[in-house]
C-alpha cells in the first residue's frame, strides 16, 4: 500500500526537477537567447572570400597577351603544426627555402602563415604527397604571359598581391582587378559547405574587365624580330621602335630593347620603365623637319630657295657646324634630303623665337602626349630649360635637332601628323574595354587634338622626305614598288660630366611613313650608342624601317607598283 | 462531431508541419548541390583558361616562326608578288 506522505514526497520530487527543467529553458531561451544564436551562427555560418581573376589583356584581334590562372601557394598553420622539426626537414629542400627562415614562420604565435607563395604545380604536388598536418596549398592567381617576352615594356607587371606595378598593369589597374567577392556560407558538422544564395558584395561591387589594346600582334612580332636582330648586332645600349597607325593614333606595335629577367626587375623595378615614353633623347636631324614646316607656313623660305652649304663646314659664333657631306649650294628641298646642319643653321637665323616655340608645342613637343600610360615624360623643351638657351646660337642647334629632349612618343607622334595632312591625333593603346563574357562596354575613337599645319605644306614635306629616302640619306629605307617617305637622325649625345657633346656616343634613328600619296602607317626606329657596324641612321636604322614596312605592307596585302602589277591590273580589269 | 473535427485539424496541422520541414531539408540538399556545381564550374573556367592559354601559347608567332622554319624548313615570304592571271 501506498503510504500517501511518501507519495506526496515522490510528487514533490518530481516537480523540483520538472521546474528545474522549465528555468533552464527559461534561462536557454529567453535570457540568454542572443548568447547562444550567435555561438549556433558561428559553426554553422563562413564567410568565403573569394579574390577575382585579373582581367586579360588581348591584342586588337583577340590573341591573349596576358591572363590570370590559379596556382597553388604553400601555407601553414603553426599551432596545428605537432612535429615542427620533422615538417621542417622534409619542406626546407622541397620548397627550396632557408631552414631559418621556415623555423622562425613555424615558431612564430601567428595563425597563418605564407611558406612560398605561387609555387610550381611540382612543388604543390610534392607537398599534397607529404600530406603534413598544418601545411597546406592556398589557390591564389598569377599572371601568365602566352606570347612570352612580346610587348615586354608596355603590358607591365603586378606585385605578388596581383597590384599593378608598371604598364598598362599599373595604369589600368583599376579596371583589370576588380572587386573582392564575399558571400555567406553555410557549413555542417563534416566541414562540407552548403550554399545559402546570400552575397555580402558592396553594392558598387565590380567584376574585373578586359582590356583590347590596339597593339597588332603579327606586326609586333614583325617589328620586334627586326629590331632585335639589329640591337644585337650592333650591341647598342637601347632600341625602339614604334609603329602608329596615321589616321587614328593607335599604336600598332612599341618595342623596347633590352628586356630584363623576374630576378634582374625585381631587384631593381626602375628597370621596368618604358624608354619609349619616359627618356628624353636629343632628336638630331629627325627633328629637322619641324622647323622645316614652320619656314614654310611662315613663307620664310621655299622648296627650290638655295642655301650655301659652305663645303661642309661653317663656323658661327665659335662653333663650328659640320656636315655629314662637303656639299656647296644646295635647295632648301635638298637640304633637308641630304640633312645639311650648316643649311638648317641658315635657316635657323631666320625664325622668330617665340613663335617657333608656339609652333613646336603645337606638336606636342614639351608636354605629355595624353596616351594614357603612366610616367609619361614631357620632355626637355622651353627656351628657359635648355642649358644652351642662353646662346645666340640656341636656335640654330634647335634647327638640327640639338639643345632639345624628346620622347619616342612625341617623335612619332609628330611625324604622324605630316602624314596626316596637317592633323596631330592623340596616340592611343588601348581599343576597347569589355567585361568577362566579351561584351563590349567601351571603344575608343580617334581624337583630333589640332592642325599643326596646312595640308599644302604638309604635301611638300611629304614630297621632300620622300626624295630623302629616294636619293638622300634614306636610301636604305627604300621598298621597291613603293613609295615612302622619311628622315635619317645621327644625333651626338651630350656627356653630363664633361659638359659637352660626346665624339663616340650616338643617337641613330630614323622616322617615315608610307605608303605614299596617301600614309597609313609612321614607323620610328632608334638606336641608342650603336657600337658596332655604324653609328649613322641612315644605316643603322633606316634598314629596319625597311623590313618591318615590307611586313607590314604584306600583311596587309598591299601590292607594289611595278610594271608588273600595272600590267596585271590592266589585264584583270579587262 | 467535435471529436471528429479536433483529429481533422491535428492530421492538418501534422502533415502542415511535415511538409514545412520536408522543405527546410529540400532547401540545405539544394544547397549542397548548388555549392557542388559551383566548385564544378570554378574547375571548368580554370581548365577554360588554362585552354586559352595554351591557344596563346601555340598560336604565338614565335613558336609558329620557330615550327616553319626548322620543321617545315620554310623561308620568310620576299617581296616578290605572284598575281595569277585569269585564262584568256
Amino acid at each position: 500500500m501506498f503510504k500517501p506522505k511518501r507519495l506526496f514526497l515522490c510528487f514533490l520530487f518530481l516537480l523540483c526537477v520538472f521546474l528545474i527543467f522549465v528555468f533552464r529553458l527559461f534561462q536557454v531561451q529567453l535570457f540568454k537567447h542572443k548568447f547562444f544564436v550567435r555561438q549556433a551562427k558561428k559553426q554553422y555560418l563562413c564567410f568565403e572570400r573569394k579574390e577575382p581573376l585579373r582581367g586579360m589583356i588581348l591584342d586588337r584581334n583577340g590573341s591573349i597577351f596576358v591572363l590570370s590562372k590559379e596556382v597553388d601557394s604553400c601555407a601553414a598553420w603553426p599551432r596545428i603544426i605537432k612535429n615542427k622539426n620533422y615538417v621542417l626537414k622534409k619542406l626546407s629542400p622541397l620548397l627550396g627555402l632557408d631552414k631559418d627562415e621556415l623555423k622562425s614562420k613555424f615558431f612564430s604565435s601567428r595563425l597563418f602563415v605564407w611558406l612560398k607563395r605561387k609555387i610550381s604545380p611540382f612543388e604543390a604536388e610534392k607537398i599534397k604527397k607529404f600530406n603534413l598536418a598544418g601545411v597546406g596549398l592556398v589557390k591564389e592567381s598569377q599572371r601568365f604571359f602566352p606570347e612570352g617576352n612580346l610587348l615586354w615594356h608596355i603590358l607591365g607587371k603586378v606585385n605578388i598581391d596581383n597590384y599593378g606595378i608598371a604598364g598598362i598593369e599599373l595604369a589600368y589597374d583599376d579596371l583589370l582587378r576588380g572587386s573582392q567577392v564575399t558571400e555567406l556560407k553555410g557549413r555542417d558538422a563534416q566541414g562540407r559547405k552548403i550554399d545559402l544564395e546570400i552575397s555580402l558584395q558592396d553594392k558598387k561591387e565590380k567584376k574585373a574587365k578586359n582590356l583590347v589594346l590596339t597593339i597588332d600582334k603579327t606586326i609586333q612580332h614583325i617589328a620586334e624580330r627586326e629590331l632585335t636582330k639589329v640591337y644585337q648586332e650592333t650591341k647598342a645600349k637601347k632600341a625602339i621602335l614604334l609603329v602608329q597607325d596615321v589616321t587614328t593614333g593607335e599604336i600598332l606595335a612599341w618595342v623596347c630593347r633590352p628586356v630584363y629577367s623576374e630576378e634582374e626587375w625585381k631587384k631593381n623595378p626602375l628597370l621596368l620603365s618604358n624608354p619609349g615614353l619616359n627618356e628624353v633623347f636629343e632628336p638630331g636631324s629627325t627633328f629637322k623637319v619641324f622647323p622645316a614646316v614652320f619656314a614654310l607656313e611662315e613663307k620664310l623660305t621655299t622648296p627650290e630657295e638655295r642655301y650655301n652649304c659652305e663645303n661642309g663646314l661653317f663656323e658661327f659664333q665659335g662653333m663650328k657646324i659640320r656636315d655629314p657631306e662637303k656639299r656647296g649650294l644646295l635647295t632648301f628641298r635638298e637640304v633637308l634630303s641630304y640633312s645639311s646642319n650648316i643649311g638648317m643653321t641658315k635657316l635657323g637665323l631666320r625664325l622668330n623665337k617665340e613663335r617657333f616655340n608656339q609652333y613646336i608645342r603645337n606638336f606636342g613637343f614639351g608636354s605629355p602626349t595624353g596616351i594614357g600610360l603612366p610616367e609619361e615624360s614631357p620632355g626637355i623643351f622651353g627656351f628657359q630649360r635648355s642649358p644652351f638657351s642662353g646662346s645666340p646660337v640656341f636656335l640654330p642647334m634647335l634647327c638640327f635637332g640639338q639643345g632639345i629632349g624628346v620622347t619616342a612618343i612625341q617623335l612619332i607622334n609628330a611625324y604622324s601628323a605630316i602624314a596626316n595632312k596637317g592633323l596631330l591625333m592623340e596616340p592611343q593603346i588601348v581599343k576597347e574595354v569589355r567585361d568577362g563574357k566579351g561584351n563590349l562596354l567601351w571603344s575608343s575613337s580617334p581624337v583630333v587634338i589640332r592642325r599643326v599645319l596646312s595640308e599644302k605644306t604638309a604635301r611638300i614635306l611629304q614630297e621632300i622626305l620622300e626624295d630623302a629616302v629616294e636619293w638622300g640619306t634614306g636610301t636604305e629605307a627604300k621598298i621597291k614598288g613603293y613609295r615612302i617617305a622619311g628622315k635619317t637622325g645621327t644625333a651626338q649625345k651630350f656627356d653630363l660630366v664633361s659638359r659637352k657633346y660626346s665624339q663616340t656616343k650616338h643617337i641613330a634613328s630614323f622616322c617615315g611613313f608610307f605608303p605614299l600619296p596617301n600614309p597609313r602607317w609612321t614607323i620610328l626606329v632608334i638606336f641608342d650608342e650603336p657600337e658596332k657596324l655604324s653609328y649613322w641612321g641612315g644605316i643603322v636604322a633606316a634598314p629596319v624601317f625597311a623590313r618591318v614596312a615590307e611586313g607590314i605592307l604584306n600583311c596587309y596585302k598591299i601590292l607594289p607598283e611595278t610594271e608588273e602589277t600595272k600590267y596585271a591590273k590592266t589585264k584583270k580589269s579587262s | 462531431m467535435k471529436r471528429r473535427k479536433f483529429i481533422f485539424y491535428f492530421f492538418l496541422s501534422f502533415i502542415l508541419l511535415l511538409f514545412y520541414v520536408w522543405q527546410q531539408i529540400q532547401v540545405v540538399r539544394l544547397g549542397y548541390k548548388i555549392e557542388l556545381w559551383q566548385k564544378e564550374i570554378e574547375n571548368l573556367e580554370e581548365k577554360n583558361r588554362h585552354l586559352r592559354f595554351r591557344i596563346g601559347e601555340l598560336s604565338s608567332l614565335k613558336y609558329i616562326e620557330r615550327i616553319a622554319r626548322k620543321k617545315l624548313l620554310m623561308k620568310p615570304a620576299s617581296s616578290e608578288v605572284v598575281i595569277i592571271l585569269p585564262e584568256p
